[in-house]
């Protein structure tokens, strides 16, 4: 009989345990995008400079400097299309950019690898045509925690990158109705036109003004009445 | 067999515990707000050297094409909860800056800076609607009490002047009528004195009992009613909260807050606004509650608005600001300068550059201007802005 119960005790406990290790399993589930479900995407962007001939460079650095700029252009047309990319449960790329400083480091660094697929020359105009290719393990880390980020950008070799060039953006609120000089637009007036209650005002237009207080002041009276006959002659 | 009964119950707790613990941690994942990201460029023209305006220009000009792009999608509530400048580049003296932001409802603005309020008493309109034998405090408690859960928050400094009252004629507020008719606005010379940003005042509207001697009706009845009104009276309450702009008297807020109270409706002399038993009885119960949904209100409405400080004093290069650590001022911030322009009552800001902030104390800093300004010189009174 006592190693029946010991038995039943063992499986009890460890049913509770697994049920516990569970629960807390279910985050980092939810953290982790399952890889293989992830189709690889890829990104383009054009850009464009009109062609300037600048007198202090050569015609090939004046070329050469026009490509760069559309260069430029596109890489942030490229940024504007990879920030609105969903990532799991409904979060984009641009929630993750603005939760923390490191997120915006993986993604500018990841913003670098796109490569140049086309340049043609339209009138004066450069066109540059910038492709990026997302990959599950893009996915992986810009939508995971901050601690897996970092690591992405250690596995990567990117960490020297970061020292360089990257001042912390600080987060900032707007309301955009003070987007003007002050937020005067915003004049601020409630409270005056409040209506009486439902019943308040449904008494008031059927002439009961004090039904409420009557019957208030009845049921009052007569519960102290019931209960100090109650005292007094029980 | 009792003895397995009773191990199978405990087990079954044991079962009940952990999936309840796991409920709760569900329960505490933050819910997923509808967000909207947005990213847009602003641009401005480097004038004289001066980067620092020309990117607080140029923010300014990113928020403005954010709105246009957005049009008449947002509801008057929606923020831009959270920006970040992700890029930021000059070409040919044009400063570029790239914005990313997330639009979202009903978050509240989160201001880097604290803003000073001076808090006036709130008079009542009606004379006599507070007895002699009631508390005496509920002038300048209502808005001291205000104050307190204001400064609480964190995001604002108050300064108590509730033995002063803006109105002469409570009755008209929120006119302020001035006898004399040729000073400044009462509200402007407050706000200099105490260099403040904004100016709170209020109307106690109403605060009156039931009348007793009137008899509605005829008879017995309408007697003992009457009557009884002396022990369990109504009483309404309807206080008017307003806050005026300390740079140029603008009005901005302007709320009605108003309730009723059955019962035991007197306040007993002595009693203090914001003290247990105050709020112990039902019209400082009430008042209580009013205090509150003001406070939450203002801190809601002016976290938003832009800092604003005054300039005290200009000296060689240095320029004095009635702002400092208190405010959250701290070194290596740029604000921007406003020179205020007078004319005939009107006042017009006018941008004149932005000053770096150098060194900082408690109640004061001192900042040096980027480039000086070829508008106007800076000079003392003129006013500094976060934006």
């Amino acid at each position: 009989m006592r190693l029946h119960i010991l038995r039943i005790v063992i499986v009890m406990a460890l049913l509770a345990l697994v049920s516990c290790a569970s629960s807390t399993n279910t985050k980092e589930a939810k953290v982790v995008v399952d890889e293989a479900k992830v189709v690889t995407r890829s990104l383009m962007a054009n850009g464009y400079a009109k062609r300037r001939q600048l007198p202090e460079l050569t015609l090939v650095q004046n070329q050469f400097a026009m490509e760069q700029s559309a260069k430029l252009n596109a890489y942030r047309e490229l940024a504007k299309q990879l920030y609105k990319e969903p990532l799991v449960d409904n979060v984009l790329v641009a929630d993750q950019v603005i939760k923390n400083e490191l997120y915006r480091i993986y993604v500018d660094l990841y913003l670098r690898e796109a490569v140049v697929i086309k340049s043609s020359n339209i009138a004066d105009l450069q066109k540059i045509v910038l492709n990026l290719n997302l990959t599950p393990r893009f996915y992986r880390c810009a939508s995971s925690t901050v601690k897996i980020v970092s690591q992405c950008l250690r596995e990567d070799n990117k960490v020297a990158f970061t020292r360089i060039g990257y001042q912390i953006a600080d987060k900032s609120t707007v309301d955009m109705s003070c987007a003007s000089l002050s937020c005067t637009p915003q004049m601020s007036v409630s409270g005056f036109s409040s209506k009486p209650k439902p019943m308040d005002n449904a008494m008031l237009n059927a002439g009961l003004y004090d039904a409420g207080w009557s019957a208030n002041m009845a049921f009052k009276s007569m519960l102290r009445y019931l209960v100090l006959t109650g005292i007094v002659f029980n | 067999m009792t003895q397995l009964i009773k191990i199978c119950f405990f087990c079954s707790l044991l079962f009940l515990i952990s999936c309840s613990k796991q409920l709760d941690s569900e329960d505490d994942v933050e819910p997923v707000l509808v967000s909207r990201p947005i990213t847009a460029q602003g641009r401005a023209s480097i004038k004289h050297g001066a980067k620092l305006l020309a990117r607080k220009q140029a923010f300014r000009n990113a928020i403005a094409n954010i709105s246009a792009q957005i049009g008449v999608d947002y509801s008057k509530e929606a923020i831009l909860g959270s920006t970040k400048v992700v890029d930021e580049w000059v070409v040919d003296d044009i400063y570029h800056l790239q914005l990313l932001a997330v639009l979202s409802e009903g978050q509240v603005c989160s201001s880097p800076y604290r803003k000073r309020f001076v808090f006036t008493g709130f008079p009542i309109a009606t004379s006599g609607q507070i007895s002699a034998n009631e508390s005496q405090d509920i002038y300048s408690g209502i808005p001291r009490e205000i104050m307190n859960i204001l400064i609480e928050s964190g995001g604002f400094i108050g300064q108590n002047k509730t033995h002063t009252v803006l109105f002469s004629r409570p009755d008209m507020a929120p006119e302020i009528f001035d006898a004399s008719g040729y000073q400044n606005s009462p509200v402007i010379d407050l706000a200099q004195e105490q260099g403040a940003q904004f100016v709170v005042a209020g109307v106690i509207r109403d605060l009156e009992v039931e009348s007793t001697e009137y008899v509605r009706g005829a008879g017995f009845f309408s007697q003992v009613k009457s009557m009884m009104r002396d022990f369990v009276a109504r009483r309404g309450i309807s206080i008017d909260v307003y806050v005026y702009d300390g740079s140029n008297g603008d009005l901005l807020f302007q709320h009605r807050y108003t309730d009723t109270v059955r019962g035991d409706v007197w306040v007993p002399s002595g009693y203090t606004v914001g003290s247990e038993r105050f709020r112990s009885t039902p019209t400082g119960h009430k008042i209580s509650k009013i205090i509150q949904l003001a406070s939450e209100d203002i801190g809601q409405l002016f976290a938003c608005y832009p800092f604003s400080a005054a300039i005290k004093k200009v000296e060689n290069n240095k320029v004095y600001i009635t702002a400092g650590s208190q405010d959250k001022i701290k070194i290596g911030d740029s604000l921007v300068v406003y020179a205020l322009n007078s004319h005939g009552g009107m006042q017009e800001n006018e941008l004149i550059g932005v000053v770096n902030i150098q060194s900082v104390q408690a109640s004061f800093s001192v900042g040096k201007m980027e480039v000086i300004s070829d508008v106007r010189k800076i000079k003392a009174g003129d006013i500094v802005k976060s934006w």
